[in-house]
């Protein structure tokens, strides 16, 4: 009985900080109808800046929380202004999310510049002792955050129900276009409403600290949190958040007493499938399903236009040979960064598939890696299987992973396949580091390499030749497929799926077999990672991998195939050949997606193909057997 | 090309409290022109996304040349391959694709082993669809460069490659002028004399009493008139309800 109320209370008390995330998400959503990605930045932001507040510049808590929380405002209000604002009518939801996953990124990177990956904590405020009640401890801090959680809730009611600007936050969750017809000035609002959640989460952050610690590790989890509150709850309902908060830290704290740590963020994963796929609307909004499924699709989709094609078998000539060559020309380690190069591309050809060709956006790419890495590897290990069987084990078992995955969120929007492919790399990353037979954070050693038939792929030269031939096969392959009427029906379907469907297209079977390949090549890649690094470990094919992914396809073209592999490589031989480059990849990364979106949505290689295309119209066109004579003047 | 009937037998769609579409049957018969009118708000649109699929009938049956559409069946792409196409209130172009691919598309209505069947002859067949319509010059322009009304045309395309057997129009005059109205009229009625059953909805009376042979007027989500067009013009019900109104 005893360590039950301990459990409630740790339950009710992360549950009032998941809350207070939940209601931030609440307001970004039904003020501009996007997910908030940094949210969770912002709540790391508040903790750390309100610890350097009191342990670095020496500031009485109270104006320490008020800075710290007057900060991450600003910034929120500031990333509104030039990153959302400029882009809100302009972009797709799709590619929306990616400018909001690019800006946490940015965040993170930026955060682990200057707190790096440590955690931080303090002594509860006020120095109070922990409460003790019959045999019940209460921490003190406990008091202060379900305190905070009953302030700000009594706040928001207040402002939303009394206050003008309350009541027309509410008309434009409503009707947006009814709100601006009658003279809302929507755009001022969203941002008042963004930089509001920055001030929740900075709240949030702040109180959190002395109760658990903080990591800029964790912003990317405490985003995960707050959407699956709002699962919980239901979409665009503040109650909702407030409930779907407090129900999920009472899930997580139940778990974690009574199973393990590694049970409650796993039980989170399950709890938000369980909801995707019974009640897409929420726990408490009963029968009425929201109307939005006929909407009109909203935003531009970037237009690339096809290669000449004369060009293209230029450019494919000429890279075969180059590549058939390179290494005879006497590279020494460098092979070694070209082929991580190569093994990255295998990968990002299954993601530009799905979110060039299918307009999906999943994170779940890095966990298919590590499905098929993981599973390659351990096969081999413990059971002594040749290793062409573990790498076709590995293959498939990502493969069963992303077909399990895929029927889960097959049928819902964008907006929830995000969401659960971000809990599935999150879900993937902690299996690996928390279980034994993974060999925890430290990772997998003495794996062997690839052998087939006695052959030996041991070399940085047996194998470049391996996975560039890979490459070659998927990469052209995956082309040659897609020139035609599939991926033709595949961009039709990524902008407005209704229309597709109604013009008799299978859109769910399109989706299927996109994640299931894609998952496929993503398992093989991990796979040979793992045979030729011959170690694995979690943090090889973890988030940052997926963002490394996605930021590599929108730098170089979604919707290419072979854009996506130049930002790869840009992405992986950098980091690869200079240090300085290593460290601030995540910075990079962040910006990069942000600017490449707003300025040039087409990517390098979508953006030099319309560059072309734009040529070729603007020169003089010769029809057959036509002779052209100069005049002259 | 030849149409087939479109019943619908007293289907009913809510969102939340709302009843949107309340018992409402219906039937076009084949080759024949069906045109469904009403004030804003009445359930035209709903009514045509339940015949499409877009929306599962809370109640109600739908029947697609005696083929009986059932619980599962009632998607989109399926309906889309039984043979029914339709149009959207503003036109809707994949704007990542180019016109003769944007109409290429609409060969999918299908099932899989025609579709692939099609496939060889398919370039021929859009180039002249896009011809005749007046769009060939601009094939391999993104299809959202096209003004609005081009659009309407690249749509109008890419639904006759369907090869339709019932056609939906949702508000196929709005944003057109008179003349181009008066070519859409025509247009029409040679999809009827090709035996294609044709359902539109719009508010331009004059097209809808002009080509209808039976018209179908909604209120608050029900049925309350229907017949050829003279009849219901002079019901009083759709005056009261409507025309009156409205003029």
């Amino acid at each position: 009985m005893t360590t039950f109320a301990s459990i409630l209370i740790a339950g009710i008390s992360t549950g009032a900080i998941y809350a207070l995330i939940s209601l931030g998400f609440t307001l970004a959503f039904n003020s501009s109808g996007m997910l908030n990605l940094l949210q969770g930045g912002f709540v790391v932001l508040g903790g750390l800046l309100t610890y350097d507040g009191v342990n670095s510049w020496h500031l009485p808590l109270v104006v320490a929380i008020v800075v710290a929380t007057l900060l991450t405002t600003a910034i929120a209000a500031v990333f509104h202004l030039l990153v959302l604002r400029p882009n809100a009518r302009r972009l797709s939801p799709q590619n929306m999310l990616l400018v909001l996953l690019g800006g946490l990124i940015l965040l993170q990177g930026g955060g682990q510049q200057i707190w790096g990956d440590f955690a931080y904590s303090m002594r509860p405020f006020g120095d109070l002792e922990d409460f003790t009640v019959g045999s019940v401890t209460i921490p003190a801090q406990v008091v202060w955050i379900v305190g905070l959680g009953i302030v700000v809730c009594a706040a928001l009611t207040l402002f939303l129900s009394r206050t003008n600007t309350g009541r027309a936050l509410r008309a434009i969750a409503q009707n947006p276009a009814g709100a601006r017809a009658v003279g809302l000035r929507v755009s001022a609002l969203a941002m008042l409403s963004f930089a509001a959640t920055g001030l929740l989460g900075a709240l949030a952050g702040a109180f959190l600290l002395p109760y658990l610690s903080v990591s800029m590790d964790d912003a990317a989890t405490y985003s995960l949190i707050g959407i699956i509150g709002i699962s919980l709850g239901g979409f665009g309902s503040y109650f909702g958040a407030v409930v779907g908060g407090v129900v999920l830290g009472i899930i997580e704290a139940l778990a974690t007493g009574y199973l393990s740590s590694l049970y409650g963020e796993s039980l989170e994963l399950v709890a938000l499938i369980i909801i995707l796929v019974l009640r897409p609307e929420g726990l408490l909004r009963g029968a009425s399903r929201v109307r939005s499924d006929t909407g009109e699709p909203v935003g531009t989709v970037h237009y690339v236009e096809h290669a000449p094609r004369l060009l293209g078998r230029a450019v494919f000539a000429v890279l075969v040979v180059a590549g058939a060559i390179l290494p005879l020309l006497g590279f020494g380690d460098e092979l070694r960064d070209i082929n991580l190069v190569g093994i990255t591309a295998l990968a990002l050809i299954g993601m530009d598939i799905l979110m060039g060709y299918l307009g999906m956006v999943s994170l779940g790419q890095s966990a298919f890696m590590a499905v098929g890495g993981y599973m390659a590897a351990l096969t081999v290990l413990h059971l002594g299987i040749p290793t062409l069987l573990g790498l076709l084990i590995g293959v498939g078992s990502a493969v069963v992973v992303a077909y399990v995955f895929s029927v889960v969120t097959v049928r819902l929007a964008p907006y929830y396949m995000a969401t659960v492919s971000l809990a599935l790399v999150l879900l993937a990353q902690d299996l690996g580091g928390e279980l034994n037979i993974t060999g925890g954070t430290a990772g997998l050693l003495d794996i062997p390499s690839l052998s087939v038939a006695g052959f030996s792929f041991d070399t940085d030269f047996r194998f470049y030749y391996l996975i560039w031939a890979l490459v070659a096969i998927f990469g052209f392959g995956s082309f040659w497929v897609l020139r035609g009427r599939t991926g033709r029906i595949m961009k039709a379907i990524s902008f407005d799926p209704i229309a597709a469907a109604s013009l008799g297209v299978d859109v769910r079977r399109y989706r299927h077999y996109a994640l299931l390949y894609a998952a496929a090549l993503a398992g093989l890649a991990g796979a040979l990672y793992a045979f030729y690094i011959n170690f694995l470990a979690p943090s090889e094919v973890g988030l940052s991998e997926s963002f490394t992914l996605i930021v590599a396809c929108v730098l170089g073209g979604a919707g290419t195939l072979l854009g996506p592999m130049i930002g790869g490589a840009f992405f992986t031989y950098l980091p690869a050949i200079s240090q300085g480059f290593q460290q601030w990849t995540t910075v990079v990364e962040g910006v990069l997606v942000i600017a490449v979106l707003s300025l040039a949505p087409s990517g390098l290689l979508g953006s030099a193909l319309n560059g072309i295309a734009r040529l070729r119209r603007m020169a003089p066109q010769r029809k057959k057997g036509e002779v052209r004579v100069r005049v002259p003047a | 090309m030849s149409g087939c009937r479109l019943e619908a037998r007293q289907i009913s769609k809510s969102f939340g409290g709302v009843k949107a579409v309340d018992n409402v049957s219906l039937a076009a018969e084949e080759g024949s022109i069906t045109g469904i009118v009403g004030p804003n708000g009445a359930g035209k649109t709903t009514l045509l996304n339940l015949l499409t699929g877009v929306y599962a009938a809370d109640h109600g049956e739908l029947i697609v040349g005696g083929t009986t559409v059932a619980r599962g069946a009632w998607q989109p792409h399926k309906i889309a391959r039984l043979g029914v196409a339709r149009t959207f209130q503003s036109a809707r172009v994949f704007p990542n694709l180019n016109v003769f691919d944007n109409v290429l598309v609409g060969a999918e209505s299908g099932p899989g082993r025609t579709v692939r069947r099609r496939q060889a002859g398919l370039a021929a067949e859009v180039t002249a669809l896009l011809t005749a319509l007046g769009l060939a010059e601009r094939a391999q322009a993104p299809a959202t460069a096209l003004p609005a009304g081009s659009q309407k045309v690249v749509e109008l395309a890419r639904v006759l490659l369907a090869r339709p057997r019932v056609l939906l129009l949702d508000e196929p005059a709005s944003g057109l002028a008179e003349t181009e109205t008066a070519r859409l009229a025509d247009t029409l009625v040679a999809v009827r004399g090709m035996g294609i059953t044709v359902v539109i909805v719009d508010h331009n009376l004059r097209l809808v009493m002009g080509i209808c042979d039976q018209v179908v007027v909604m209120d608050a989500g029900r049925v309350i008139a229907a017949g050829d067009p003279a009849t219901v013009q002079a019901d009083p019900a759709v005056r009261a309800a409507y025309l009156g109104a409205s003029e």
